[in-house]
């Protein structure tokens, strides 16, 4: 068996190539302890790392996608070996969507898939997405962060209907908005916790709106 | 503006013609040593007198300061709502288009006109199924791509530009705002670039992917969506238009990298590039996205004009953008679209005040929004766009720049 710091520079370099058969290989060749500590651990930090890459502009948006593919599968197989992931965000839960009007995906996709890579439990919504879907789904499954995307001007306003519609059930939520359309100042106007300008930064965005909101 | 990428030899006819049908013949017809002394001329002139728009745009081109810096507000979608037209007539019926842009060219302002509709006109005529919603811009139907997986790319087939039902409108759009502007401004045309028409088609995350995965794939339907989009930029040029504008929106952070933009959509943003400057036509080019490859686009395409919302990858402020690049293409923008939608005059001036205070020194600057104004928002803004122009642009001495 790979000492841990060979194991980590295998994981490294596996998803820089975006190999996850090369990670699944690994993990088959584990004992089941390993995987959950080590393993998993050197696969989320092996992302950390390309997600740090992608906020310096080292790593393109394509490669980042190939990469957040490659985690959540790597993931998916440890789930499969009846292994539990565990993370520092184990529990929270998020409801996600693009709002209604809006078929542009690729932004909240892309945020989707880190979110679960660090241990959110996501409901993804998809595109589109009637406003009242929204805060069904948030009381349907108790969720604590609200991410909404919009990526035409025509269709943000709705995210401001939402919020509305959320604070007005008088519920704890932290809503985190995104979209090439928005600025920060724009979020706050609509009520917002927080504003994600790309997915480069969402992760720290979500943690503070999340902070912001449950101390 | 080199006279190396236009054709070596102008006849005579072909300035005049457009001047005996009331039009502006292209800044590509003319040897620089002409441009150069219009420009000249007009500052000159504008020390003791406002100049006319065409005076005011050819010193810009030129980098020659103007009287003021020139405008475009770029209310394109938003202009339909001055005439009371639905988005989908605006986008579906070239008179109403035409319509909409003049009313509000003459009623907002400006000295430029942009007659694009939409970003899946292209792809709606390679046979993309569209939506159009009643009051929201048109847009492909994302569940029924036109292209399903990385086969389909080798799959797509040419089209003929005369059945092109969109593409026709967007010219025949070209044509009816070239004739109504006359003399009284600029009117450039609108091709979204290959990868962006392809990305219509696929999706922007699966053409991501591909674009690693599957390069050659997608560069085979490249060039199939070139060849059509050459004769589309070409018939735009002859309607009289005296640009037009490619948006190469993937040469950014929020497309490809660099190298691999360079391999994958270069070669054919440069032949459009060069379909465009063969008709002696000014090319522009729009990318609003963040981080944008100035470097890389100017390389590819040798514009004219660089459209921008966000700093280029290389600059971290105006002033060293205007210090880079400043002396090689047009700087048009960069007004936060946001900051239109959202917020009001006093904050919008403000903003337009310090774009000009770092951009429009020595001239080569238009003012405008870094994209489209937004269609739904309060027209106010468009106003207050070509108002700052007027009271913060003024360049010459003892005018309003820096103060």
């Amino acid at each position: 068996m790979d000492s841990d710091s060979d194991s980590a520079h295998r994981i490294h370099e596996a998803l820089r190539r975006h190999d996850a058969a090369a990670i699944v290989d690994l993990l088959n060749a584990c004992n089941p302890e390993r995987i959950s500590s080590d393993i998993t651990g050197n696969l989320l930090e092996a992302l950390e790392q390309q997600r740090l890459n992608l906020m310096s502009n080292a790593l393109s948006l394509p490669e980042f996608l190939l990469t957040i593919d490659t985690v959540n599968a790597c993931l998916e197989t440890i789930r499969n070996l009846g292994t539990e992931v565990c993370t520092k965000n184990h529990g929270i839960r998020v409801v996600i969507g693009v709002v209604q009007g809006d078929p542009h995906d690729l932004g909240k996709n892309i945020i989707t898939g880190l979110y679960r890579a660090h241990g959110y439990e996501v409901h993804d919504l998809g595109r589109s997405v009637p406003k009242d879907a929204f805060l069904h789904t948030l009381m349907q499954h108790d969720a604590q962060i609200l991410a909404l995307s919009a990526m035409m001007s025509t269709t943000m306003p709705f995210m401001k209907e939402i919020i509305h519609d959320v604070r007005v059930t008088g519920r704890k939520v932290a809503v985190i908005l995104g979209g090439a359309p928005l600025d920060a100042a724009t979020a706050r106007s609509y009520g917002a916790d927080g504003y994600a300008q790309s997915a480069r930064s969402a992760i720290e965005e979500t943690e503070e709106a999340f902070s912001k909101v449950f101390g | 503006m080199s006279e190396k990428k236009f054709p070596h030899t102008t006849k005579i006819s072909k300035i005049l013609n457009p001047i005996f049908q009331g039009n502006v013949p292209s800044p590509g017809l003319f040897p620089d040593v002409v441009l150069d002394s219009l420009a000249g001329f007009a500052s000159l002139r504008a020390r003791i007198s406002p100049l006319s728009n065409i005076e005011r745009l050819i010193a810009a081109l030129r980098h020659k300061e103007p009287d003021r810096v020139p405008c475009c507000p770029l209310v394109i979608g938003g202009s339909r709502r001055l005439i009371g037209a639905s988005f989908p007539d605006f986008s579906l019926k070239p008179d109403v288009t035409a319509h909409a842009l003049m009313t509000g060219f003459n009623m907002i302002g400006g000295e430029i006109v942009i007659p694009m509709l939409d970003l899946s006109v292209e792809a709606a005529d390679f046979g993309q199924k569209m939506i159009y919603p009643d009051n929201s811009t048109p847009h492909p139907d994302y569940d029924n791509p036109l292209i399903t997986d990385h086969t389909g790319y080798r799959k797509l087939r040419r089209i003929d530009l005369k059945d092109a039902q969109r593409m026709q409108s967007i010219i025949e759009v070209c044509r009816i705002v070239t004739r109504q502007m006359g003399m009284r401004g600029v009117v450039t045309g609108f091709c979204f670039g290959p990868l962006g028409v392809l990305c219509m088609m696929r999706g922007a995350e699966h053409l991501f992917r591909d674009c690693i995965q599957y390069p050659t794939d997608v560069m085979a339907a490249l060039d199939t969506i070139t060849g059509v989009l050459v004769e589309f930029v070409q018939a735009q040029c002859d309607t009289g238009v005296q640009a037009v504008t490619l948006d190469t929106l993937f040469a950014s952070f929020n497309g490809l990298s660099k190298p691999l933009w360079e391999k994958v959509e270069g070669p054919f943003a440069r032949e459009l590039s060069k379909a465009i400057h063969a008709r002696r036509c000014i090319v522009g080019v729009h990318n609003c996205g963040d981080g944008c490859y100035f470097d890389s686009q100017i390389r590819f395409m040798e514009p004219e004009i660089m459209s921008f919302a966000q700093l280029p990858d290389d600059c971290t402020s105006l002033k060293e953008l205007k210090k880079r690049y400043g002396d090689q293409v047009v700087l048009m923008g960069n007004v936060n679209t946001a900051l239109l939608a959202g917020s009001g005059p006093h904050e919008v001036l403000g903003e337009c005040r310090q774009i000009i205070e770092e951009l429009a020194d020595g001239g080569g600057f238009i003012l405008s929004p870094g994209c489209e104004y937004p269609p739904n928002a309060s027209l106010e803004n468009a106003f207050t766009i070509v108002q700052a122009a007027r009271l913060y642009g003024d360049g010459s001495p003892g005018g309003t720049y820096g103060q």
